[in-house]
């Protein structure tokens, strides 16, 4: 039997006692690694906390993923650009200050903007206050081109209720049909801020299920593509376009 | 001078190669000296004396560069002519 390796790739982090708590949940709950995301004012406390928690000393650059046994925690970056201009301003400056760049969705111009990002990791709730899924045919070509990786987000069901909740079920479905069109990365998270919000991988898998995936897209959704985006981040130093990698120092 | 952040729009003749991966595995960890260019293949010299002709596209490489230093290029990114290639853009990621 092969084994699985589920990640959560959006937790939201606040306060250090409630960071690990939730990533302890998770680790409970039987993920193999999160990713925990913090604005940019707030990441370089994040970094020191999370230091100090695991006493590892050896720690002077950012771009670092912590482990605790096999549980990798990497800390992210999320950004709230205000337009396209602001938004490419603040990638320029953070790409390097991190190892996962998030972008918070919503907006048909940043949706845009963080499609035709090569150095942008995750679109983050493209469909956040819309009335359509926020990403079209024109918009998932470059999000596939790029390797920007779509986000659908547990934590906007959970809390939502009655019409609000069908609608997000809708625009979720039209996410996952663009899809299977277009073949971008696909990302199921939690967007947990308490320990409350967190569900078990199984659970996860169960709801996405009935939305309309298959077992094979939500694997690719949960292990393969956060996989991916961590192993490309580890190498993205050594790269200098895309294809040409430097490898040996002799 | 050839550096890791020009080898792909540089020349390659004389240049040390090993091919990584192929479509076709029987060239899969040939070593060899670069002899000729063309848009599509590139011509090795196997230690041997022999030469041999490999397409570019389907192909991953490590190209060893004078300072010492290897470098990994996905033939891809090398598909067209090397007179073409020095003004052809790329993408920085």
């Amino acid at each position: 039997m092969i084994n699985v390796k589920y990640f959560d790739f959006h937790l939201k982090g606040k306060k250090p006692d409630s960071d690990l708590a939730l990533i302890n949940e998770a680790k409970r709950l039987g993920y193999h690694g999160v990713s925990i995301f913090y604005s940019n004012e707030q990441y370089n406390l994040a970094l020191e906390n999370f230091n100090k928690i695991i006493n590892d000393e050896t720690s002077p650059t950012h771009l670092k993923s912590f482990k605790i046994d096999d549980f990798s925690i990497t800390p992210g970056i999320i950004i709230q650009g205000k337009n396209p201009h602001h938004l490419q301003k603040q990638i320029r400056s953070l790409r390097n200050k991190t190892n996962i760049l998030m972008v918070d969705g919503g907006d048909l111009k940043i949706n845009r903007a963080a499609c035709e990002n090569v150095k942008v990791d995750i679109l983050s709730r493209p469909y956040y206050k819309r009335r359509d899924c926020g990403i079209n045919h024109v918009l998932s070509r470059e999000a596939a081109k790029n390797n920007v990786a779509i986000e659908l987000c547990f934590n906007d069901l959970l809390k939502s209720r009655n019409s609000l909740r069908s609608k997000i079920i809708a625009h979720f479905r039209d996410i996952i049909k663009l899809q299977r069109k277009f073949h971008f990365p696909l990302l199921i998270t939690s967007g947990a801020r308490t320990i409350y919000d967190l569900r078990t991988p199984q659970d996860i898998m169960a709801l996405y299920r009935c939305l309309g995936l298959n077992k094979e897209e939500i694997l690719m959704a949960i292990s393969v593509s956060p996989s991916f985006i961590l192993d490309y981040n580890q190498q993205r130093k050594d790269m200098v376009v895309d294809g040409v990698k430097i490898i040996d120092e002799k | 001078m050839i550096t890791p952040h020009n080898i792909f729009q540089h020349e390659l003749i004389g240049l040390t190669v090993e091919i990584v991966e192929s479509s076709h595995q029987g060239l899969e960890g040939i070593k060899g000296k670069v002899v000729d260019e063309t848009r599509n293949t590139i011509c090795l010299e196997r230690p041997d004396g022999k030469e041999i002709v490999v397409a570019k596209s389907t192909s991953l490489f490590h190209f060893r560069i004078p300072e010492g230093l290897v470098v990994e290029i996905d033939g891809k990114v090398l598909v067209s002519r090397p007179e073409d290639r020095i003004k052809k853009k790329f993408r920085k990621i």
